[in-house]
């Protein structure tokens, strides 16, 4: 059960962000630019304060799960640098799949869409109609 | 199995009161410092520094404070790059900035994680339940006591729930050997670190049980 | 033809020192770029190619335009030029000895036809207005072309396939049945992007199909 996403772009600015249930708060817009922003600076912080033994094969890519007592966050960044994080329930262990699914809906229905500016929030029906239709497949 | 990288314990200040690390490569910090403080030192003789044996905070190291109020609580010979370091400054400020960020990152993630919790519900505290977080190479368990006493302790990620063992480092090993502890500074205003070698030994003695054994309770 | 079979075989053999090198990369320029015109059902562009092109066709007549019948105006434009190219091709492809003039058939060979080259499939219907005599509807459920297309609430009257209708249009107008061609999303269920292309034909070509009746 996915409770709410979230899409951070690559300098911190929160470009979507979508409540699917009442499990967790819905937050205002300008907390929600706020939880982005912190949650960009703990991903990137969060890789350089490892304490694992440096392997040159390995780095570190930054926060990948989260959890708490009532649900959990999962984060997904793509290569690019954009950040998908999925609030979901605690019987979700592993949500890369669904994230990655998001990526794809995100670059055919968000940027093949004329209308949508990049690094800008996205507002685009069919967006938020294929989002609602994988999380609720979910 | 369970591989245990650190531990940090947080007083109400906001102040590293105690640091111990078991298993640990080196700092990228503490790296990034001494290769700037090799370049500026010009020394190149880093192979002949005499050879800590024991960390500093473990009573034979407080001399290099001197006059520096708090005594160390880091620790100065994790490698002789770092030891170099140390030795120029009374305290390992690599190592302090790292505490810094520790503390940040899990500060913050304890907040938002409050604030998805609930919007308008008690912002001091871990009413969210913050337990954990995981990147690809470590994670980093997070408890806080009643009293706002913060234990962070950071595993390999296979070890998902430190919970109990932080539960139980606080109950029956901080407040038994350290709050317990007569000579313990509880003035509340001003923070103290933990120099309790009886304390650090029990911490030790447990880490390495949890460590061997197979599963965690 | 000497100096052609020539070149041929020099392309032959150009062929083969690729195969060598790089048997997939070959293989794919066999596909898109050695392909005979004639040969229509397999040359095939990747709509998400297509999808960025379109988009920035979208975006840049945006910008020069002042407003959304401006912005339809100028994509039925772009479409009309790619629809008499269309046009010449698919005459070309069909090897008809005679062009469409009457309506019904110019409505046919453009459901038919031209939407198979064009999308891969027919149009999913034909219909003529229960209003009026002179007007005609395609309808299309799922165009492929506005597959990736939102638009923002503040333009909910534009239709971005204003571009599939100047394309119509130029093809109507070849057959000698000159329309005025626009378009409209006419979401049904589950079909958010069905668009009706309406044919509104021009006086002289109705008057011209009533003397062709009488005619027979």
């Amino acid at each position: 059960m996915i409770h709410a996403l979230f899409i951070i772009n690559r300098s911190g600015g929160l470009i979507y962000s979508k409540n699917f249930t009442q499990q967790v708060a819905q937050l205002s817009s300008n907390e929600a630019l706020i939880f982005a922003g912190t949650f960009h600076g703990i991903h990137a912080l969060a890789s350089r304060i490892s304490p694992a033994p440096k392997r040159d094969s390995v780095k570190d890519t930054g926060i990948q799960s989260i959890d708490t007592k009532n649900f959990r966050i999962h984060c997904y960044q793509t290569p690019t640098g954009i950040k998908f994080i999925a609030v979901t329930d605690l019987l979700q262990t592993k949500l890369s799949g669904a994230l990655n699914k998001a990526y794809t809906l995100y670059c055919d229905y968000a940027l093949k869409n004329p209308f949508y500016n990049l690094e800008m929030p996205i507002r685009s029906e069919m967006f938020d109609t294929k989002l609602h239709q994988l999380v609720q497949s979910h | 199995m369970v591989v245990v990288y650190t531990i940090y314990i947080f007083d109400r200040h906001c102040e590293c009161i105690f640091y111990t690390e078991w298993n640990r490569g080196r700092s990228p910090l503490s790296a990034e410092r001494s290769a700037a403080a090799a370049t500026v030192g010009g020394r190149s003789d880093g192979s002949k520094e005499p050879a800590n044996t024991a960390h500093a905070v473990d009573g034979t190291g407080t001399h290099l404070s001197g006059d520096s109020q708090r005594p160390l609580v880091w620790p100065t010979t994790a490698n002789s790059t770092a030891n170099r370091v140390s030795l120029e400054s009374p305290r390992n400020i690599a190592m302090e900035e790292e505490a810094k960020l520790v503390y940040g990152v899990a500060f913050s993630t304890r907040n938002i994680i409050n604030k998805l919790n609930s919007k308008d519900g008690p912002q001091g505290g871990n009413p969210g339940g913050f337990m954990s977080f995981a990147t690809n190479t470590y994670r980093l368990h997070y408890y806080e006591s009643p009293t706002g006493v913060k234990f962070i302790l950071t595993t390999d990620i296979a070890a998902v729930s430190m919970q109990p063992v932080l539960e139980m480092i606080y109950r029956n090993i901080y407040v038994e050997y350290v709050v317990k502890n007569p000579l313990f500074n509880v003035d509340p205003h001003t923070s103290s670190p933990i120099e309790n070698d009886y304390f650090r030994a029990v911490l030790n003695n447990y880490i390495r049980e949890i460590s061997s054994t197979t599963t965690v309770a | 033809m000497a100096s052609q079979s020539q070149a041929q075989a020099q392309a032959q053999m150009h062929a083969q020192s690729l195969m060598k090198l790089d048997n997939k990369t070959s293989k794919r320029s066999n596909m898109l770029l050695e392909q005979n015109v004639s040969r229509p059902r397999r040359d095939r562009v990747g709509l998400g190619a297509f999808a960025f092109l379109f988009a920035e066709i979208i975006r840049y007549s945006q910008n020069r335009v002042l407003g959304i019948q401006d912005l339809e105006a100028k994509l039925n434009e772009i479409g009309q030029r790619v629809g008499v190219r269309m046009f010449e091709l698919s005459m070309w492809r069909e090897k008809t000895v005679h062009r469409e003039m009457r309506v019904l058939q110019t409505l046919v060979f453009i459901n038919t036809v031209v939407w198979r080259a064009l999308f891969d499939k027919q149009a999913d219907s034909l219909e003529r207005s229960t209003e009026n005599d002179d007007e005609y509807m395609i309808t299309d459920n799922e165009p492929a072309v506005l597959k990736y297309i939102s638009v923002p609430k503040e333009m909910s009257s534009f239709s971005p396939g204003a571009f599939i209708s100047g394309i119509v249009e130029a093809i109507a107008r070849c057959c000698q049945c000159p329309a005025r061609v626009t378009s409209h999303v006419v979401p049904a269920d589950g079909l958010p992007l069905r668009t009706v292309i309406l044919l509104k034909f021009d006086k002289e070509v109705m008057d011209r199909e009533k003397r062709l009746e009488a005619g027979k």
